[in-house]
């Protein structure tokens, strides 16, 4: 291991939790600033994506598995559906909100805004794990190829 | 009221629902993954009728998801054509979906199955919405979720030229649909609004003011839909494209996958450009001589090919030609028969490419020359095929002649009987390549020289289904004449 | 107009010969180039970008501006259009990840 791994490796095992706070952060304040699931989910993502390429593949794959990550991508992408139905239950339209009586808090406090928070939330963790087994599959393709010629 | 109000909006939620959950079933519980795909789909088949119910007794139905009214919100309209597109989407794909079961099995890893579960029911969930849709983005993002996985059905199979086909198949559909998103930016700048209605109110007043900008989006709107279904010279990604894919995909796409667009491309002329853009540029002239040049190439093309799903996939690109044609004509009559040829083609095109699919499953022959006696060792098959091509040419008794017989009838009505010459010339081409392989099938003296393995009933039945269904369509057709007859009124 | 014509004309021959394009790559060039041209007709017609009386303008944004925060109790409005006016497209777009994601592996893991 060279000056320079541990350099990085040290950077991003500080850097990584930051940004991790920093895209949960914009998920859950999706409905009061600049942001929401997809930019938050992007930066979830990228985190984890930042721990494989400064250490290894293996050390990566330890922050997430394959199975949770194809659980949350599935689930997250559900749980939209979900919340759509639930207001069908409710009474009002397909992925209505107010009208079918999620409760809406006061207006600029964080749990508010009923389905949007919940909708964000499902879609932050989509988009996270969108990346991470986009990033993973790629990469492990090419990994294959690679060893295989 | 209860729950059947909210159908529109479930159709597309129990389907996009089941493609997000599908590969996670596929692992836990792999048994029940294949039944709650077909359970998906026939949950939503009924619902799709019970909607064609609620409009014959009670007139069009609009949804307003989110519960937010058109200029603000997307609304989902429901109307006597639409319900008969959503009709044959849902059944065809339910029906194709039960040939398949058992078909992928040969042809795909054991381990994909799941992701082509959900690939599928996200194809069918989209083309859904399409056909539901009432608002121009939202057609464009589900445009995007059936391009995408149209493309994955396709390159899932393990073989080289189904990536190659794919790739191409993908890049001139990116192409289609960024042409389209370009013509809905062009319209939202100039009409403020995106909603089919709003948007075709708004639109005789942007043509005065803005007459090129509504040019460009018209023929961007032509690029679009033409790229995606394969109206003539934009049809160079579909013979590769729908040959090497999995049967079953073949199926799909080429007895589904373009008619959508067909079907989008004439919302978006009838009920959305104002009449006068129609005039003042010959558009319907374009469409007209485009689909029949589309009618003699493709039925050319197919003549020469070797290959027996080339040949039918060509063979697609002239039948397309027929449905752009009935939109060509600008009369109630032949538009009926472009419908009408949309329903019987899905269903000919899908059993044609599923007997394909049964002889190369049991010999693995897809050389035309090689057919010779095959119809001693697949005789069910074989006379799917027969009855399939019959109606191809167009037949007596089969579907395709009643289609035929409106178009013509609407050709003259409006008093072009070039196009009468043009579907005859087509139905004799249509003969020339499609006969030689039932009588060499059925007629040749000497035993058919390759193994066959036996051919599981699951595989057959789909087939007897179709063959009864064309001759159905092909006896009793009055009643869907008539309700595409009073879906036409909307737009005369 | 013939200036720019052979402007044009002559690009394409100077393009020919630096980038050493077949036949059929300077035919397509000039294509593109005449769908250039008749796109920049529409360009100039287009009403200016900003202008208060544009059509875009109209009844819908004015609504999300106004009563967007009572509508949806959301304080930044892009997440009350996105996510709550027109939901839909937003899990239309949730759907296109998870189909390049399913297609991605499909095409990947097959072979």
């Amino acid at each position: 291991m060279t000056l320079e791994d541990q350099i990085v490796r040290i950077t991003s095992r500080l850097v990584v939790p930051f940004i991790q706070v920093y895209g949960i952060y914009i998920i859950l304040h999706g409905h009061l600033s600049p942001g929401g699931g997809f930019s938050g989910g992007a930066i979830f993502g990228s985190s984890l994506v930042l721990v494989a390429l400064s250490f290894n593949l293996e050390v990566g794959a330890k922050q997430i598995s394959h199975d949770t990550s194809s659980i949350l991508e599935s689930g997250g992408a559900l749980g939209f559906i979900l919340t759509g139905l639930v207001a069908v239950v409710l009474g009002g339209n397909f992925l209505s909100n107010q009208a079918a009586g999620f409760p809406m808090g006061e207006a600029g406090e964080l749990f508010s805004a009923g389905a949007i928070f919940i909708i964000t939330t499902f879609l932050g963790i989509k988009v996270a794990s969108t990346i991470i087994t986009l990033f993973y599959n790629i990469i492990e393709e090419e990994d294959k190829s690679g060893a295989s010629h | 009221m209860g729950l059947e109000q909210h159908f529109p909006a479930l159709i597309i939620a129990i389907l996009f629902g089941i493609a997000f959950f599908s590969p996670l079933l596929y692992r836990w519980a792999r048994k029940i993954s294949a039944p709650a795909l077909i359970t998906a789909l026939t949950l939503a088949l009924a619902m799709s009728i019970s909607l064609l119910i609620q409009v014959t007794q009670g007139g069009n139905i609009t949804y307003y998801l989110g519960g937010w009214p058109p200029p603000w919100g997307v609304e989902l309209k429901i109307d006597l054509l639409r319900v008969y597109m959503l009709i044959i989407v849902l059944a065809v794909s339910t029906w194709i979906m039960i040939y398949a079961l058992k078909d992928l099995e040969h042809e795909l890893k054991t381990e994909m199955l799941g992701w082509y579960y959900s690939l599928y029911a996200l194809l069918v969930g989209s083309m859904a919405g399409i056909t539901l849709t009432n608002d121009l983005f939202n057609l464009f993002v589900l445009m995007e979720i059936c391009a995408i996985s149209a493309c994955a059905i396709i390159s899932i199979k393990e073989d080289r030229a189904c990536l190659e086909a794919s790739f191409k198949y993908l890049i001139l559909s990116a192409m289609g649909t960024g042409c389209f998103l370009l013509g809905v930016a062009m319209i939202y700048m100039v009409t403020g609004h995106l909603n089919y209605d709003l948007v075709s109110e708004a639109l005789p007043k942007a043509v005065e003011l803005y007459p090129n900008n509504m040019f460009a989006a018209a023929a961007l709107f032509i690029v679009a839909f033409g790229t995606k279904s394969a109206l003539f010279p934009l049809h160079v990604w579909l013979p590769d494209a729908h040959a090497s894919a999995p049967s079953p995909s073949s199926a799909m796409l080429s007895g589904v996958v373009i008619k959508i667009y067909a079907f989008a491309l004439f919302i978006m002329f009838y009920q959305i450009f104002p009449r006068t853009l129609l005039d003042s540029i010959p558009l319907n002239e374009i469409v007209l001589w485009l689909a029949s040049m589309g009618i003699m190439f493709g039925s050319i093309f197919a003549m020469v090919q070797v290959d027996l799903k080339k040949m039918l996939a060509y063979s697609s690109i002239g039948q397309i030609g027929y449905v752009f044609l009935g939109i060509g004509l600008d009369d109630s009559m032949a538009m009926a028969g472009g419908f009408y040829h949309l329903l019987v083609h899905a269903i000919m095109k899908s059993m044609l490419f599923m007997a394909a699919g049964v002889i190369i499953y049991s010999t693995g022959i897809r050389q035309i020359k090689q057919l010779g006696g095959i119809g001693q060792v697949l005789p069910v098959t074989m006379l799917a095929f027969t009855i399939g091509s019959a109606s191809m040419i167009g037949l007596p008794g089969t579907g395709g002649l009643i289609s035929k017989w409106y178009l013509a009838l609407g050709a003259l009505d409006i008093g072009r009987p070039i196009f009468v010459v043009i579907i005859l010339a087509s139905s004799l081409l249509n003969a020339v390549y499609y006969m030689p392989i039932i009588v060499n099938a059925f007629m040749q003296q000497e035993e058919f020289e390759h193994e066959a393995k036996p051919v599981p009933r699951q595989m057959l039945i789909p087939l007897i289904v179709g063959m009864a269904a064309i001759i159905f369509f092909g006896v009793f057709s009055r009643p869907v004449i008539v309700l595409l007859e009073s879906a036409m009124q909307m737009f005369f | 107009m013939e200036d720019i014509l052979f402007i044009i004309i002559a690009a394409v021959f100077a393009m020919r010969y630096l980038l050493r394009l077949q036949a059929r790559g300077v035919f397509t060039i000039m294509l593109i180039g005449l769908i250039g041209f008749f796109f920049s007709f529409t360009v100039a017609e287009m009403p200016p970008f900003g202008d208060p009386n544009n059509p875009v303008f109209n009844e819908i944004p004015a609504r999300y501006m106004e009563s967007g925060v009572a509508d949806t109790g959301a304080v930044n409005i892009v997440s009350s259009v996105i996510i709550d006016y027109r939901a839909f497209d937003t899990l239309g777009e949730a759907t296109v990840l998870f189909v390049a994601i399913a297609a991605v592996i499909a095409t990947l893991k097959s072979h």
